[in-house]
């Protein structure tokens, strides 16, 4: 066959002669046909053809898998996987994440017929969620798909036990399973995690050093200093950024103490007042250790010095240094020309330096309090304000993050775009007390009203349809009676579907629960 | 039996119609649904009230809906609904507008089969049509040998560069020539150059079964009827019902529908239904085809047993049937029958090439194989540990289910790779559509 497909091939043309086979007794019978060479050739190969195919055999070579995992902890409910499959289907990110973590809290995995599916993901959030609930048959597929090599490079599988695989990892492994290593080493031995990565720094390019450096966040001691502070002097800006941002969480580092002492100066007390005092001009030293980048938003340099160099101490050193509750220092400063930079910088503060202490909630508390007023006294929303807000109500406990909602559920008192993204910051599920009141305005405002307003409202049922508790799903699919405009309008129709997808997916969690308990 | 969910995903003509039936698949959404052995029905509120019906025994649905979608988002929502809330369905006697409707069904099928039989026939003008296309047919096909012959004269290589345009002219000429199967063949195999690095083998191969096809049509009067039919078939002549009433063989059966797998290509959709007889073990493949989005018109559900008449299409070694009684009576599968060692399964193979050298896809039940793998290639290996090649579609799915324990694989072989259509995995059929 070979001898003639390279006669076909090259072409009868450009051959002086064609090298006929006669492996088989049919070759000698197209030979002696009245036809074309060219006919032949086509004859011969189909011939061929067929002789193979009749002949063929299975191949010898292929060995085994290597041996599978059980999949026992694995669901069969072919309901639930018609319902996961449907959650994934909709990339509806957040019911998908309620549902695997329900099943990671039962200890259960993923149905095996869906692993193909999630292993896909690429989003780092579900890749988290789905971690856990993978199952050993889950690993042991991930091996198979170059794409799927995320699996193994998630912190769960490389252990300390491993050592030989963890220094393979740290020196012959890509970027993400390095920094995998360094934080696992730096769990129990953060001086060898260290030294590795001290003796490869020079050599590793800028983005390559910040995401390594960053691994030191894992057992960050005040011995880390020493090497954090030399790269506060490194060529790229994104490395002196992690280098000072670990140095910052580090209460006792030089940096620290140097940072506390600029505050100092910064905001004074001057009887029941609290003032700022921003310098004309910073030294060199300074713009060290804050890491200038360029000022934003329109803003004097000395307002962007004042809020990164208050954003660079934690918020609790106020408190201290001043004597005073949080509350206090708010309404204190209320006055000052900066206030708005102080408060900025506090804001960014609690987010960076993250505790839950009592202060500390007092802090999200008091400055929640300052941004809430302020952007209800702006006259053109701004989203800036808002989405500190949504900072600060992410840090406040369930319950009262939830009481400091309630009053704006009422219809009228928030614009719908604000209330909505609020209400999306709200951990789920909502509390009992809160998701009542929710449905209580909510059927309230569907059957009274204005329907053009009451449509506007129920916009927020898509995020209540995936923040209603288990306890009121009965509650929730209760039939609701939308209000009917004469004619049908397109609002009233647009409501009632809003109302339809709500219970729609309500109804979705409940099964999902429901076969979950089963 | 009500369908699972991805059967309803698979009969959706497209996405929006199936995001917009998800929103009507709660029991809340209805006011009211029920369903029998023979059917499944629901009212919708919508402008009107809808009535939805489904005829579970064919699959045949109706909605009195002004949609344009086949089916109307109103039918998928119920199946939908029946798929993820059984329980939500109460088993009741169908309502009056449900019975009639499939009584009407029954009746209209009926009449169908009599009016088949019954219509005249004409044969003086069917002789002179059959000669008039078999002359053009003959014209076409010696056109075609010039141009395969001033292919080889001027060699395969280069093909990969010149892209389809050759293909497509030639396979233009032999639809006006009315050989249709042939340009088809022709088409697929204008893919080929440049696809993979064994394409001019592959190709030269193909060339050469279209070369022996051509040339024995030349003497198709000398060869055994059936033979000399499946040829035609593979031209492109097409079997009209009054043939295929009259030549074509009817086996009665509890037929197991194995696997299905649609084939698109720009102008059509074929489904490829692959099935079995229970006790008679004849394979069928079931064909269907549809020009655009929509659903085919026989629903037949992989994973099934029906009792009913397969009608086989004349031809040597008959593969193609229709499916014309089927009953009501609708079974799981949940085991099967086939090869266990994959050189018995490709001596079965051979045997169906040598009656029919034309057969170029075949159904491959190999029981308790297992999944294997090397260079990135994946391979059914049987117990003996002779290996297939596995294309890679749903292997994935598949490896997820089995690991490495033996199954037993539904599957469509082409001589060179196995396409994967469902599986046995731990006593339940799994579809791999």
């Amino acid at each position: 066959m070979n001898t003639l497909l390279k006669s076909a091939l090259i072409g009868t043309t450009k051959l002086a002669q064609i090298s006929w086979q006669r492996d088989h007794d049919v070759d000698a019978l197209v030979q002696d046909l009245p036809i074309p060479d060219e006919a032949k050739l086509l004859l011969a190969a189909g011939v061929h053809s067929l002789y193979e195919q009749a002949g063929q055999q299975g191949l010898s070579d292929i060995a085994r898998l290597p041996s599978a995992p059980p999949a026992t902890a694995a669901l069969r409910s072919s309901r639930l996987v018609s319902l996961l499959q449907q959650a994934i289907e909709a990339e509806n990110k957040p019911l998908l994440t309620e549902f695997l973590q329900a099943l990671a809290m039962k200890k259960l995995q993923l149905p095996v017929e869906l692993l193909p599916r999630v292993l896909d993901f690429s989003e780092p959030g579900l890749r988290e969620q789905v971690q856990p609930v993978l199952g050993e048959r889950g690993l042991w597929l991930s091996q198979f798909q170059p794409r799927w090599s995320w699996v193994s490079q998630e912190i769960s599988s490389l252990t300390l036990q491993d050592e030989v695989a963890l220094r393979l990892a740290w020196e012959e492994g890509k970027l993400a399973q390095r920094c995998v290593a360094l934080r696992v080493i730096r769990q129990t031995e953060p001086a060898r995690g260290r030294q590795w990565l001290e003796e490869t720094l020079p050599q590793e390019k800028a983005d390559a050093r910040a995401q390594l450096v960053d691994s030191l966040s894992v057992g960050l001691s005040i011995d880390d200093e020493p090497l954090l502070e030399r790269l506060l002097d490194d060529r790229s800006d994104q490395v002196k950024q992690v280098a000072a941002a670990l140095l910052r969480q580090l209460p006792d580092s030089a940096l620290s103490l140097r940072m506390r002492q600029r505050a100092i100066a910064l905001l004074q007390l001057q009887g029941s007042l609290l003032l700022s005092h921003p310098p004309e001009q910073v030294t060199a030293d300074w713009m060290r250790d804050v890491i200038s980048v360029k000022t934003t938003g329109g803003r004097g340099k000395r307002a962007y010095w004042v809020e990164s160099a208050v954003s660079a101490v934690p918020v609790a050193f106020w408190s201290s240094h001043f004597q005073m509750e949080p509350l206090q220092l708010v309404h204190a400063l209320q006055d000052d020309d900066y206030a708005q930079d102080v408060m900025l910088g506090w804001t960014r503060s609690l987010q960076q330096y993250v505790d839950h202490t009592a202060n500390t909630l007092k802090w999200a508390h008091a400055l929640w309090s300052y941004w809430l007023a302020s952007w209800q006294q702006e006259k053109k929303k701004s989203l800036e304000t808002l989405n500190r807000l949504i900072v600060l109500l992410k840090m406040l406990p369930s319950t009262t993050a939830e009481q400091q909602l309630l009053p704006f559920l009422v219809q009228g008192r928030m614009h719908t775009d604000a209330l909505l993204m609020l209400l999306a910051a709200l951990p789920r599920p909502w509390s009992v007390g809160f998701a009542t009141q929710y449905l209580r305005l909510a059927r309230q405002i569907s059957q009274t009203g204005v329907v053009d307003e009451a449509y506007e409202w129920a916009k927020t049922l898509d995020i209540a349809s995936r923040a209603i508790p288990k306890a009121l799903f009965q509650a929730a699919l209760a039939p609701w009676e939308p209000a009917r405009l004469k004619g049908h309008s397109w609002t009233a129709k647009a409501l009632e579907q809003l109302i339809e997808q709500f219970l729609s997916m309500v109804h979705l969690r409940h099964l999902f629960f429901e076969e979950l308990a089963d | 039996m009500p369908l699972s969910y991805e059967q309803v995903l698979q009969m959706a003509p497209d996405e929006a119609s199936v995001s917009t039936a998800k929103k009507i698949q709660t029991p809340a959404s209805w006011l009211r649904i029920g369903q029998n052995d023979q059917a499944l029905w629901g009212e919708f509120q919508g402008s009107a009230t809808y009535q939805v019906r489904f005829d579970y025994a064919s699959a045949g649905y109706k909605c009195n809906c002004p949609s344009r979608k086949f089916p109307c988002k109103h039918v998928l929502g119920l199946l939908f609904l029946a798929a993820i809330h059984p329980a939500s369905l109460t088993t009741q006697a169908s309502p009056a507008w449900v019975a009639e409707w499939l009584a009407q069904r029954q009746a209209t099928a009926a009449k169908k089969s009599t009016k088949a039989k019954d219509s005249p026939v004409d044969e003086k003008a069917q002789q002179k049509r059959a000669e008039q296309r078999q002359d053009r047919v003959h014209e076409g096909i010696v056109t075609l040998e010039r141009w395969l012959n001033d292919l080889i004269r001027q060699g395969l290589a280069g093909l990969e560069s010149q892209g389809s345009a050759i293909w497509e002219e030639q396979a233009r000429r032999l639809v006006d020539a009315q050989a249709p199967g042939l340009a088809l063949q022709l088409r697929r195999m204008g893919e080929l150059p440049g696809s993979s690095p064994a394409w001019p083998s592959l190709l030269f191969q193909q060339l050469g079964r279209m070369k022996l096809a051509l040339h024995a049509f030349h003497r198709i009067d000398q060869l055994d009827p059936a033979l000399a039919s499946s040829l035609r078939q593979w031209i492109g002549w097409t079997t009209s019902s009054e043939e295929l009433e009259k030549h074509g063989e009817k086996v009665v059966d509890d037929w197991q529908i194995l696997g299905q797998w649609i084939e698109e290509d720009d102008r059509l959709r074929t489904q490829r239904t692959w099935c079995e007889g229970k006790t008679s073990r004849r394979q069928a493949l079931v064909l269907q085809f549809i020009a655009g989005a929509g659903s085919f018109p026989l629903h037949l559900r992989a994973g099934t047993i029906q009792q009913g008449t397969m009608l086989f299409y004349p031809g040597s070694s008959p593969q193609r049937a229709q499916f014309i009684q089927r009953a009501e009576t609708i079974l799981p599968l949940t085991a099967i029958q086939g090869h266990t060692l994959v050189d018995s399964y490709l001596g079965q193979v051979a045997k169906q090439v040598a009656s029919q050298p034309w057969l170029h896809s075949f159904l491959a039940v190999l029981q308790q194989v297992t999944l294997a793998t090397k260079r990135q290639h994946w391979f059914a290996r049987d117990l003996a540990g002779m290996s297939l090649p596995l294309c890679e579609f749903h292997v994935w799915k598949l490896l997820a289910l089995t690991g490495s324990d033996p199954f037993d694989l539904i599957a469509e072989w082409n001589g060179h790779q196995l396409r994967p259509l469902g599986a046995i995995v731990e006593g339940g059929y799994q579809p791999l559509p």
